[in-house]
């Protein structure tokens, strides 16, 4: 009944017993289970580096919420990855301040030196790279953030450097977080 | 209506408006063309479209004002605004201006096209040039199933969609996604649809996202379409319906506003239902009437080949799915004596029940249901029977979170703030079923069990019994939230014919009324005429059984002549028995059924788009539906038959001889009738179909004829078959919803006396009475409890006629039986088991197989069976066994087939459509058989 079968049998993963506990810590603190939808993505995120389909139907179903209404708060907030992204992920802020002080420049830097384009993942696994509407860094633009740093007053030089030291930081573990 | 209203300055213009709705709400109110997207009349305001900006001043010396949202901003009075106003008219422009950077310029293949909100809202704010030269966002679209089509490219972002399926609706299946410039509105996957309601995308999207998949395959324009007011014929709601119609087949069915019963929305079996009259099994020729003259049957034929009806006894079996007047004509025919209602020997005990407990002025309209604040439903899954009934209740349960926030000072329009204070707060569902259903999720207490359990839960209930048993929660917590409501509603119906059931349900009226005297009762019946039958009931009227045997023995009775009924309570026997007894048989119907089959004579009548009629609601109010296209010869209205015969039975100078129309017949009806109910009088307006615009008047058939035809004439009702005549707005019925520069559904807020209210040309109700008082009796027949079987339909298998539609065989699931833990226990059945039943159908004894599903939500030994095909009531289970890997390979295998099947259907009917379309049928007049 392949055709006819409607409600299409997806698999669903479980999620890890740490995940439930930490979920589960969050539901303590909240007065419905779908008020934890945030903090349930970003406690699988942290555990899977991204959260796939299959988990948002395993978080879903835990918070006995219809997997839309998650799929919408997973894509609204764009620290939540629905792909699989790269160990460290770049925002670039591309707001209007960090268009007048050099944004441009900054990105053409980091595109060349990486070779990879907005949505784009380097080849090594290392680095995402992704815009983002208005860091709140006005006053240090061209500004963007990696991993949770905030990096300002970036320069098309300084900003490689930048790239460099996050690297070498890494240099050695080459487990990455790649799915 | 004075002390909630106020004066308002519009530029300078003093006008009244309603104190407690928004600036936009009054605007419209008073006429006024003001562009908005976001804002809905039923589902209030949440400003995410910035569209109806206008100025505001701040009293009558200020100059400048400033810009507010109108469907934002509470009215007060000497309120001062400008809609002309430059800044105000600027700002609307620009935000068009911004819609349209992304809006794709497809109108021409828009489905939307012609009657499209954006269209009309573009023109409104003057945004006529294209400024934006820049690259347009683009999507990838979905798969919605079988209704809806989907179109995001078009997209502007008004969150009405999201705001119907989810908010309004209930539906789960359906989100908002993304943030910033990429916001999407569709299922977290390709799928169907799940919801009843998703049609209503389709009406409430004011561009072309969501789009009539139906329609769009067989495509015309608004303006090329000629309409006639309907009401739906599906159930027995009474939801007011457009049907729209070009080059000879129906296109589509829309919403008809209509304020005490559908409103704004439709459910999906009422919009894509009527692709029934579109379909293969539809009826076109006669049976058993010789034909004198190659170019077809005349009058003459058929009294000549019905000539061994002259002075003979009949016995006519009528319908509740055919029209009232039909079923009365019927009656008069056969005489009371050999008169069959259409009720079976089961429902027949339903009927005489509710018979007795209706009462017209206990009774809620879908408006009234919609103030509940208590409502409490017994064994009847109206969001498969009367789904639009559904939708009201789900409104009702907004109650207690409205009341909150307007003790917060917000007032209702305001609507995510109100959504927001409500949280989880529902005002109290009472659910008491044998069966799941869509609203249970919503319900403060359910109890799913058995019909034993629940007449026991009812009896203890009527006693106030809540000492021991495990049901004392439910009683308690339903008692006090019953005795504490302001208007609280009790819904009950036939859905599972369970005469202890449905008696004990009945019974508990009484009581509720005597717990709080505002208590309100609906009786859901099961088909759109039910309360039509139950007017034409008397102490003579016949079970279908019974007529049926009594035209086998009596040999008094030449024939039986069957109404728009197949009959499905008969057994194969049944209908043999009548062939070998030498009886005639005569099915007057408009598709196909094993009766239809086996008849000796058939005669084709017109389904509810060709024709005229009335349909009394589960409410008793009688409605009136007009055809969107004259019936092709052979095909006759029902009544044009029935008129037929009545002059084959008598003799020719018979009173039935000269009724040449529709209100002949009344009139005939009325003299003949005690208290006939329906007066044809006010047809005079001679409305037009079709719109002033409509193409290809002279044109369309120049194919068959240069000649251009003559309109179909017919006296018959208030409306023409033409593009000339009174227009679409003088009556409350109207075939079509337009006004100057509102070519959307939306115009229909310049037809309401204000936005949300009656339409300006409001009818009277008219409401049946009901007279007939059965003696009632307890049946003593009585099956094991845990043998039964309560049957579980989806929407689209609850009426004979719709259930045949391919797009509705595509939505089969496979039959599935759900079980309570205890049964699946006993049994060891595991959830997904297949298993083959032996069960018991009161007409006969089929083996199927059905899925287990686990419900852990039923108590005790309880099953309920979901099947896939249409079939009435309750069956009895006589065993189960662990299905063989072969049967269900074979069983999978069938099925797989028959999706293949409907699939082929589907295509081969469209190309059908589409050939049909070469050859419109030109017809001079509408008067019968022999008018050419």
């Amino acid at each position: 009944m392949t055709h006819s079968q409607q409600i299409p049998i997806t698999q669903v993963d479980t999620l890890s017993a740490a995940e439930y506990e930490e979920i589960d810590h969050e539901l303590t603190l909240l007065e419905t289970r779908q008020a934890a939808s945030i903090e349930a993505l970003k406690i699988v995120q942290r555990h899977r580096g991204w959260i796939s389909d299959q988990s948002l139907k395993a978080i879903a179903d835990y918070l006995q919420i219809p997997v839309a209404d998650l799929e919408g708060v997973a894509t609204f907030y764009n620290l939540i990855y629905r792909q699989p992204v790269g160990k460290h992920v770049i925002h670039v802020c591309n707001s209007v301040a960090c268009h007048l002080c050099g944004y441009d420049e900054v990105l053409r830097a980091i595109k060349q030196h990486l070779q990879i384009d907005y949505g784009e993942t380097t080849a090594d696994g290392n680095f995402t790279l992704l815009s983002n509407a208005c860091l709140g860094g006005c006053d240090k633009a061209p500004v963007l953030m990696i991993g949770k740093e905030h990096h300002g007053n970036l320069t098309s030089t300084s900003v490689i450097d930048l790239l460099n030291s996050v690297q070498g930081e890494n240099l050695g573990e080459q487990e990455g977080s790649k799915q | 209506m004075a002390d909630n209203q106020l004066t308002i300055y519009i530029d300078n213009v003093p006008v009244l408006v309603n104190a407690n709705d928004n600036l936009l709400a009054g605007v419209l109110s008073n006429k006024f063309d003001l562009p908005y997207f976001c804002w809905h009349p039923a589902m209030g305001s949440v400003g995410a479209c910035r569209q109806c900006a206008v100025t505001l001043f701040q009293d009558e010396n200020d100059t400048r004002g400033r810009l507010a949202m109108a469907c934002t901003t509470p009215v007060f009075d000497g309120m001062r605004i400008s809609i002309k106003d430059l800044a105000a008219s600027e700002f609307r422009e620009q935000v068009i201006a911004a819609m349209m950077t992304n809006h794709p310029h497809d109108c021409p293949v828009c489905a939307e096209g012609g009657e499209c909100h954006l269209q009309d809202m573009t023109v409104m704010t003057g945004h006529t040039k294209r400024q934006y030269s820049g690259e347009k966002r683009t999507f990838v679209n979905q798969d919605l199933g079988q209704f809806v089509g989907h179109e995001m490219n078009r997209c502007i972002t008004c969150y009405r969609c999201v705001r119907f399926y989810h908010d309004y609706a209930g539906g789960q299946d359906f989100g908002v996604f993304g943030s910033k410039n990429q916001v999407y509105f569709g299922r977290h996957e390709d799928g169907q649809l799940e919801s009843e309601f998703s049609g209503n995308l389709v009406e409430v999207c004011p561009t072309g996202v969501f789009t009539n998949k139906l329609f769009s395959e067989h495509y015309a324009r608004k303006w090329d379409l000629q309409s006639a007011p309907s009401v739906c014929h599906l159930c027995s709601v009474g939801c007011n319906t457009s049907i729209g119609e070009r080059y000879g087949s129906v296109r589509r069915v829309v919403n008809r506003y209509k304020h005490d019963i559908n409103g704004y929305f439709l459910c999906d079996h009422g919009r894509y239902g009527i692709a029934h009259v579109n379909q293969q099994n539809r009826m076109t020729e006669t049976k058993g009437i010789a034909a004198s003259l190659p170019t077809g049957i005349s009058r003459t034929d058929v009294l000549k080949s019905l000539a061994w009806m002259n002075g003979q006894s009949l016995i006519g079996i009528g319908s509740s799915r055919s029209s009232l007047e039909a079923n009365a004509l019927l009656k008069q025919l056969v005489g009371n004596e050999q008169f069959s209602a259409g009720f079976s020997n089961k429902a027949f005990e339903l009927a005489k029940y509710h018979a007795h407990y209706f009462d017209a002025n206990k009774s809620v309209n879908l408006h009234q249901i919609e103030q509940a604040d208590c409502v409490f439903i017994v064994d009847e899954d109206i969001s498969q029977t009367a789904p639009r009934m559904a939708l009201s209740v789900r409104q009702a349960l907004r109650n207690k979170g409205i009341k909150k926030a307007e003790s917060m000072g917000i007032p209702q329009w305001q609507d995510s703030a109100v959504r927001t204070i409500a949280g989880e707060k529902k005002s109290p569902l009472f659910i008491l079923s044998s069966q799941p259903s869509k609203l249970d999720q919503e319900a403060e207490q359910l109890l799913l069990g058995s019909h034993l359990m629940i007449t026991e839960v009812l009896h203890q209930l009527i006693e106030q019994d809540v000492t021991a048993h495990h049901y004392c929660t439910f009683i308690k917590a339903f008692i006090h939230a019953w005795q504490h409501a302001k208007s609280p509603v009790f819904i009950c119906g036939w859905q599972h014919q369970n005469i202890k059931a449905f008696t004990h349900t009945l019974a508990c009226i009484e009581f509720l009324i005597a717990l709080n005297a505002n208590s309100r009762f609906v009786i859901v019946p099961p088909d759109a005429n039910t309360l039509g039958q139950l007017t034409l009931l008397d102490g003579k009227t016949l079970t279908v059984q019974q007529a049926w045997h009594l035209a086998i023995t009596n040999p008094d009775i030449a024939g039986v002549v069957v109404l728009e009924n197949e009959l499905n309570c008969l057994t194969e026997a049944d209908r043999d028995a009548l062939k070998h007894s030498g009886k005639k048989l005569l099915v007057i119907d408009h598709c196909h059924s094993e009766l239809s089959h086996i008849a000796d004579v058939v005669l084709p009548c017109a389904p509810i788009s060709e024709s005229h009629g009335h349909l009394v609601n589960y409410q008793g109010v009688i409605q009136h539906y007009f055809p969107a296209l004259p019936t092709q010869r052979p095909v006759q209205e029902n009544w044009q038959w029935l008129v037929l015969l009545a002059e084959a039975v008598t003799s020719s100078k018979s009173k039935w001889q000269g009724i040449k129309d529709f209100h002949q017949l009344h009139e005939q009806l009325a003299t003949d009738i005690d208290n006939w109910s329906i007066s044809t009088e006010e047809l005079a307006k001679n409305i037009a179909r079709e719109t002033p615009r409509v193409s290809g008047r002279t044109a369309k058939s120049a194919n068959q004829s240069v000649h251009e035809p003559k309109v179909t004439q017919s006296n018959d009702d208030g409306y023409r078959f033409s593009m000339e005549g009174g227009k679409a707005s003088l009556d409350a019925n109207m075939p079509y919803v337009w006004s100057p520069g509102w070519n959307s559904n939306q115009a229909i807020s310049k037809y309401q006396r204000q936005v949300n209210d009656e339409l300006i040309h409001k009818k009277d109700v008219k409401q049946v009475t009901i007279d007939y008082n059965p003696e009632l009796f307890e049946n003593s027949h009585q099956h094991t409890a845990e043998r039964q079987l309560p049957i579980m339909l989806a929407w689209y298998c609850q009426q004979y006629q719709s259930q045949c539609i391919p797009e509705f065989q595509l939505l089969h699931q496979g039959n599935q039986l759900l079980v309570s833990n205890e049964w699946a226990q006993r049994e060891h059945w595991q959830q997904g088991t297949w298993l083959e039943l032996d069960i018991d159908f009161n007409v006969e004894r089929k083996s199927i197989m059905a899925k287990v599903i686990i419900e852990p939500r039923f108590s005790g030994l309880h099953m309920a069976l979901k099947l896939d095909e249409y079939c009435a009531g309750t069956a009895e289970l006589n065993s189960a066994s662990i299905a063989s890997t072969s049967a269900i390979d074979k069983y999978l295998t069938a099925k797989e087939d028959q999706y293949q099947a409907a699939l082929a259907e589907k295509q081969a009917t469209l190309v059908r459509l589409k050939q049909k379309d070469q050859y419109i049928p030109i017809r001079l007049v509408a008067g019968g058989l022999d008018d050419a």
